[in-house]
């Protein structure tokens, strides 16, 4: 009996050894490459991801570095428009302080990382797409978006991280590492930024065919949409100083009747709920859920709860604004500027402009292509063409909408063009869009130095100044000549230390 | 029918021969002369024997006269005497120092001491429980040579981190495997634990393979000794008071002082008084609040532990329960544990053996929210916290000096922000053990394991907070899996010649789902997911992980002089590629015992043995499926799925391996002096690291194997015991390790610069070490204008930190580490103390960074050695804080980080057996982490060593940290 139960024993034993698992385990909460590709929704999901990618950056997923953020405060804060106004060892710092910008910067390597991966979430979509031999207009649709999300992100890029397109240089000045298709990754070097901006528009105008048949998708201002292609064909044609092919452009998205330029009391409630405004081309759609807290870009420059509200407006935007003039009672846009904010003796002016979607301070669905941007790129091609009449025509009709009472006094004659009508378009996109990331490349495409004589920590002697008290001209930080290397963003060390191939920009 | 026959006859036996004696006596101790308890008393050649009971007192009858007892006891030399005439022999045992029959649990299987061919470490359970802890890592600092064991938290509840012999992997865990009761992993109260052995070089954890580049734990549980029943009752109370180390922070006035220097002209020097008072009137200095010491109290600790064991012919049991109660140093914190242990041996028949061990363990924590220490180290003793009428002060209305707006007495008073956790698992382990033959048996052992957590967090809206607005959010996982491992045993002996080993096939799995669930809304008072009125979300993951490994291991002895064991492992893992999920880990030691020659001959040395090890050991724990190429469908875009790539594909990803060498000597100088001597060099290739790509490709890293580390070095330890007499002992312990870390094999050229805070940045390359800080060069302040200064490219001097070049600055890796203790017996009373060093390695002290660059939060008391610069020629350390630069990351901040502390004092008095009869007492003060010496300053100098989440060795501005923990405590040790 004894015996059995040992033999038993045995047997079992041996199949025990013998025994094995199943050691293929994929994830749960991905998908691989080749079930991607066998998706039916596969591509859709992926564009989406490109929008989410601005939000959210899964890889190293944190409230203070997304996309959106990086955007603003690279932009806003390296203008004049913005005080910097309790220092910081977040690395926004050397955002308002150019003179210690260096190329290991986290802040501008994840911006350049969040952008790469946009493009090379489009590239995969553009390969998968381009096996398609029969598409519909879905398909098409889907195939423009694809190029022009690709091209928002690479406009976005060269602004930062190359100096301002001149078509005589723009064929000798570094431009971007251009990624083709999604098995595009080893080490390369940039192309000319007249190769690169030539690209962004080739995408652009094959988005443009593609998009001609309406879809649902595209009708929904939180996605891509012809309208959205052809506005940023406007700005793209306008920073390379195309001024006939930016006038046609513009003039395309303001006939289109699915945009209207904001009345001045749709503008007061317009960033809380951008995406249902006919003012908004596209916005990046921000859930309840999205929301970043003291991580969100109205963080740094609102006062309210979860905000940090250690910057605010400057002195020179108040005064464009029009600063103890009937224009703060009459232009809708100074009900963004809020009380005084004092903090150890320091005054601080924040503003509202980017708070209170679902009454939250720090939510914001951020706009990154509106209407009236349309008139004023007009506009300002117009000037450049030195045709006043049309030029003041479109600023004039964005004045009209902001304005609450007194509408006509407030409208510009030629009259008022003290020195240039490029600086009267340029103050009006000032005003205009005050926080909302273009006045930084607006004074860099136009060749104007940053000059940022007000009290701020942008200055290396703050502390004991009073915030009314303003720095001497020759103070570090005051003045930047249009032409300082630190004006041009690194190309993050990351970059170059992996790519020997990428060309830093001088200086760094 | 045979054994009923042959038990009648035995019985007719002893009826016919009636000489038989009884025999009685004491057996006592040459050490102390104490009695010993359980010493076992046999009748040599038969299996006529008895036990001692607690006061040393046996009775045996033997045959006749001629019969010859053994009396013998672990710790304590084997004596035979023939029985004689003598009715009452009293018998005083030698203790054997060497303790070579010491039975060493390796896991898999046992040794005797003399026996171990590989560095093997072992601490007793006398020797853990001098600090009272949660968690045995806190137990075993300072007292093991080449294990690096650092806690970086004083929460209650934390564990330590461990290091065995330096730093091997980049980017794959370095946790050492944990062993309990012989299976891989588990969970344990420290207060069952009877032994810890450490094993740290290839000869013992070749084993185990993939799992054991870090070195191995094996945790050994509680089983009777007796076949008397025991029972022991042991209450510890004890009261704790945070340390913040030389961390202190200053008070209004220190900081108004402070301050004042802001408004310091860069040109002429002076100071602005006019702007300063405006700024800052001077009637702030009426608030100097403390806001640590608001934050912080003296805590409270209870722990108890009830235990009951003994055993019969066929069962051996052993039944514990135990509390421990911790508050914590930061109000409304706490950790409590329930453990519940139940360890059951069955003799089934002659051969078969089933021992079922269960353990039941649940937690429960409240935490801190993970920035208050740093809000409140940030909040400036102007502000109060409760305003005139003595009512908390809203922060968000009034205007303040402080930059964070937080009010954390908030949370504190009405108990509205909460969080806390709660854990619950059972292990479950069964082990066969037959006998097929008198050499071969068959063991089958396999434990289940469930998990279950949750945490929970909620906060009112009423409460004032850096985020605004309420929240609440629940998450909950539970994780179960297995493991199983059946192998056969072999044992035999060819006259001088054994042979042991064990041959078999092990197999584990384990699956993990997580769900969660926020909001926003929470009515008033109600602290529920259902009753949240806004923005609801939810999440949840499932992942499962496997291994299976073919196992097996000879030993072969001869004589007891030579030793030869050798192991082989096959593991196979679904973190890989199918090409790449099987690898292959062999292993080799041997030892000499000089001392059992024929030929050696000494008084002096009495014991002597050599020993080396060389064999290869894996690294594969960077969680599962990183090889694949995917897609992360974990966010979303206005409500539709959203797919980002995540993760690059690399189909050729493999095991990390570790080829390890080991020598060392164990030797003995009388009975007095005992020392172990090791020597390591351990290679680690194909290190898996989450490497940097261009970022242009669409990804920012991937997995990779690239490069080697080396990691050299050796280890000494020495027990002394200078006096030995009847009422007095003294012992000293003292060990000491050094390791030396390098990487090679990364290529010429090839280096890798990693920033995982800011630009924080450490490289990676040939020829140095891991973790190398990678930093602009810092030259002090410029005695002539008080700026900062660095070295440029050329080396001359700029003020440009911009422009500063890169250099390479030492590494937080710890090269020299130790312990020293110490242990006086006198009569009934027992001194212990212990420390443990560290000495050599450089930190990055974020504490200096930003020390004043802002002008909105509270600082650092300035150091001894600190000054701040006031005027030309001055010699400071700090420079004009109108110059000051913030989020810059240079060599000024980089500090040494050597430190000794005192872990533990500990004075007990055990009550004379004349009192306590049967029983035993014995009454304790201790005293944990008296004292810390360091060149550290700002922070405690316990720094993580994990890279894998932030930097290691990185101090934050103001140390964010759980403040480190004094503890004194009273014992009662009850036994009956």
């Amino acid at each position: 009996m004894k015996n059995i139960f040992k033999y038993l024993l045995i047997t079992m034993a041996g199949a025990g050894l013998m025994a094995s698992c199943d050691l293929d385990i994929a994830p749960e909460d991905s998908l691989t490459g080749a079930q991607m590709t066998q998706s039916p929704t596969g591509v859709l999901d992926i564009l989406n991801g490109c929008y989410a990618v601005m939000k959210d950056y899964p890889e190293n997923s944190s409230s203070n570095n997304w996309y959106g953020r990086q955007f603003y405060q690279m932009s806003d804060f390296s203008s004049d428009d913005v005080v910097y106004g309790h220092a910081t060892t977040d690395e926004l710092n050397m955002i308002f302080k150019f003179e210690e910008r260096h190329a290991g910067l986290s802040n501008v390597a994840s911006f350049w990382s969040q952008s790469y991966k946009i493009i090379y979430s489009t590239n995969v979509a553009l390969d998968v797409i381009s096996e398609d031999a029969n598409p519909t207009d879905e398909t098409n649709s889907l195939h423009g978006e694809a190029l022009f999300l690709k091209a928002y992100v690479m406009h976005s890029l060269v602004r930062f991280y190359a100096k301002p397109y001149k078509e005589a240089t723009a064929a000798n000045e570094p431009g971007l590492v251009i990624r083709e298709n999604g098995s595009d990754a080893s080490p390369k070097g940039r192309a000319s930024l007249k190769d690169t901006y030539d690209y962004i528009v080739d995408c652009l105008l094959e988005a443009e065919k593609l998009m001609s048949a309406s879809v649902e998708r595209s009708e929904s201002r939180c996605f891509a949409s012809i309208g959205a292609v052809r506005a940023l064909l406007s700005r793209v044609y306008l920073y390379m100083g195309n001024w006939d092919k930016c006038i046609e452009y513009s003039g395309k998205v303001i006939s289109d009747p699915s945009y209207e330029i904001a009345s001045p009391a749709e503008f007061a409630d317009y960033f809380k709920s951008t995406w249902t405004s006919k003012e908004t081309i596209w916005c990046l759609k921000m859930l309840p859920q999205d929301d970043k807290g003291s991580g969100s870009v109205a963080s740094m420059i609102m006062k309210a709860d979860g905000c940090w509200g250690e910057e605010g407006y400057s002195e020179p935007l108040l005064e464009d604004m029009g600063r103890g003039t009937s224009l703060e009672t009459d232009d809708i846009r100074w009900s963004f500027v809020c009380d005084v904010n004092t903090k150890n003796g320091l005054d601080l002016i924040p503003c509202s402009k980017l708070s209170w979607q679902d009454g939250k301070p720090t939510l914001f669905s951020p706009p990154f292509l509106r209407v009236t941007e349309m008139y004023l790129n007009r506009a300002e091609a117009y000037a450049h063409k030195n045709d006043k009449t049309n030029a003041l025509k479109d600023v004039n009709e964005v004045r009209k909408h902001r304005m609450t009472a007194n509408v006509n006094a407030h409208l510009y004659t030629e009259d008022d063009i003290t020195t240039d009508i490029v600086d009267l378009v340029l103050k009006e996109t000032r005003v205009e869009f005050a926080f909302e990331a273009h006045r930084f490349f607006d004074l860099m495409r136009n060749g104007k130095d940053i000059v940022r004589n007000f009290w701020g920590y942008h200055t290396n002697y703050t502390a004991g100044q009073s915030t009314s008290g303003k720095p001497g001209l020759d103070a570090t930080g005051v003045f930047t000549g249009n032409d300082n290397f630190r004006l041009v963003y690194p190309i993050p060390s990351k970059e170059i230390d992996n790519n020997p191939l990428c060309e830093q920009n001088p200086g760094y | 029918m045979k054994n009923v026959l042959l038990s009648g006859l035995l019985m007719f036996s002893t009826l016919v021969m009636s000489a038989q004696v009884a025999v009685k006596g004491v057996v006592t101790s040459g050490d102390d002369g104490l009695p010993i308890v359980a010493a076992s008393v046999f009748e040599k050649g038969t299996s006529n024997g008895v036990i001692t009971d607690p006061d040393g007192n046996y009775s045996i009858t033997v045959h006749n006269e001629n019969a010859t007892l053994v009396f013998s006891s672990i710790g304590f030399k084997t004596t035979e005497l023939r029985v004689g005439n003598r009715g009452v022999i009293d018998i005083t045992l030698e203790v054997d120092s060497q303790l070579i029959d010491e039975v060493v649990v390796m896991g898999y299987s046992s040794k005797t001491r003399g026996e171990i061919t590989s560095a093997v470490t072992t601490v007793s359970s006398e020797k853990l429980h001098d600090v009272v802890s949660n968690n045995i890592g806190d137990m075993l600092q300072g007292k093991v040579s080449g294990v690096t064991i650092v806690k970086d938290s004083g929460r209650p509840g934390a564990s330590p981190s461990i290091r065995v012999r330096g730093t091997s992997s980049i980017h794959a865990s370095q946790e050492p495997l944990y062993v309990v009761d012989g299976i891989i992993g588990g969970s344990y109260d420290p207060d069952d634990v009877e032994s810890v052995t450490v094993l740290k070089d290839v000869g013992s954890t070749g084993m185990f393979g993939a799992q054991a580049n870090s070195g191995v734990l094996v945790i050994t549980t509680k089983k009777a000794k007796s076949s008397k029943l025991q029972f022991n009752f042991k209450a510890n109370f004890g009261l704790i008071t945070p340390d913040f180390s030389r961390q202190g922070l200053m008070n209004t006035k220190e900081l108004y002082t402070y301050y004042r220097e802001y408004f310091r002209d860069p040109e002429t020097h002076l100071i602005d008084d006019l702007a300063f008072r405006s700024a800052l009137p001077s009637s702030i200095l009426e608030n100097d609040t403390d806001w640590r010491d608001l934050i912080t109290q003296n805590a409270f600790l209870q722990n108890y532990h009830f235990s009951v064991m003994g055993k019969k012919d066929w069962y051996s049991g052993y039944l514990s329960f135990s509390y421990y109660n911790e508050d914590g140093t930061i109000r409304h914190t706490g950790y409590k544990q329930l453990n519940v242990r139940s360890n059951n041996t069955f003799n089934l028949t002659k051969w078969l053996t089933l021992t079922a061990n269960l353990n039941v363990s649940g937690n429960m924590s409240d935490e801190p929210d993970g920035n208050l220490v740093y809000y409140v180290g940030e909040n400036i003793p102007f502000d109060s916290p409760y305003d005139a009428d003595g009512n908390l002060r809203s922060f968000k209305q009034s205007k303040l000096y402080g930059r964070y707006d937080v009010n954390p007495m908030f949370g504190f008073e009405s108990g509205k922000d909460v969080r806390n956790s709660k854990g619950f698992g059972t292990d479950l382990d069964f082990v066969l053990t037959a006998k097929i033959t008198p050499w071969l048996s068959f063991v089958s052992q396999t434990r289940s394991t469930v998990g279950f957590w949750h945490s929970h967090y909620h906060r009112f809206a009423d409460v004032e907070y850096m985020k605004g607005g309420d929240e609440i959010e629940d998450s909950m996982s539970y994780s179960y899996g297995g493991i199983s491992t059946n192998m056969f045993k072999f044992d035999k002996d060819f006259g001088k010649h054994s042979i042991r080993g064990l041959v078999g096939y092990e197999g584990q799995m384990t699956w993990n789902n997580s769900l969660s669930g926020s909001g926003q809304g929470l009515p008033f008072g109600l602290s529920v997911l259902d009753v949240a009125s806004a923005n609801k979300d939810a999440g949840g993951n499932r992942s499962k992980s496997g291994m299976q490994s073919f196992i097996s291991e000879a030993n072969y002895s001869y004589g007891q002089r030579y030793f030869l064991t050798g192991s082989f492992r096959v593991d196979q893992s679904s973190t890989f590629n199918k090409d790449h999920r099987t690898a292959i880990f062999p292993a080799i030691s041997a030892a000499w015992a000089v001392n059992n020659e024929p030929f050696f001959h000494s008084d002096v040395i009495t014991y002597l043995k050599f020993k080396a090890s060389v064999g290869k050991t894996g690294m594969k724990d960077i969680g599962s499926s990183k090889y694949l190429e995917a897609f992360a469908y974990s966010t979303q875009y206005d409500s539709n799925s959203a797919a980002v790539p995540i993760q690059m594909a690399n189909k050729d990803l493999k095991w990390e391996e570790t080829t390890q060498i080991n020598a060392g000597l164990e030797a003995g100088i009388t009975d007095r002096i005992s020392i172990d001597l090791n020597y390591y060099n351990n290679t680690t290739n194909d290190l898996l690291i989450y490497r940097d790509l261009p970022p242009t490709g669409g990804f920012s890293s991937q997995w990779q194997n690239l490069g080697s580390v080396r990691n050299t070095g050796f280890e000494f330890a020495i027990n002394v015991t200078p006096v030995k007499t009847r009422d007095l002992r003294w012992d000293m312990d003292f060990n000491i390790s050094y390791n030396k870390n390098k990487l090679f094999n990364f290529g010429e050229g090839v280096q890798f610069i990693q920033s995982n805070y800011r630009s924080l940045s450490q490289i990676y390359r040939d020829g140095v070490p891991m973790y190398t800080w990678y930093l602009r060069e810092y030259a002090g302040v410029d005695p002539q204008t008080g700026r900062e200064q660095f070295v440029a490219e050329d080396g001359s001097l700029t003020y440009d930190y911009a422009s500063a070049r890169f250099v390479e600055a030492g590494t937080p890796i710890i090269p020299w580490m130790g312990g020293v203790g110490t242990q006086v017996t006198w009569k009934n009373f027992k001194l212990i103390a212990n420390g443990s060093f560290v000495w050599g390695n450089t930190l990055y002290g974020r504490a200096r960074a930003s020390r004043l660059a802002t002008f909105v939060s509270n600082s650092l008391q300035p150091s001894n050695e600190d000054k701040i610069w006031r005027q030309p020629g001055d010699e400071a350390t700090i420079g004009l804080p109108a110059y000051a630069l913030a989020s810059v990351y240079h060599t000024g901040d980089l500090v040494k980080g050597n430190y000794f502390k005192l872990r533990n004092v500990t004075l007990s008095y055990t009550l004379p057996k004349s009192i306590t009869k049967d029983t035993g007492l014995t009454l304790s003060l201790s005293c944990d982490n008296l004292f810390t010496g360091t060149t550290v300053w700002g922070a405690d100098p316990e720094v993580s060593l994990s890279a894998d989440s932030g930097v290691a060795g990185m101090i934050e501005s103001i140390d964010n940290r759980y403040p480190n923990k004094k503890q004194f405590i009273f014992q009662i040790n009850f036994t009956f």
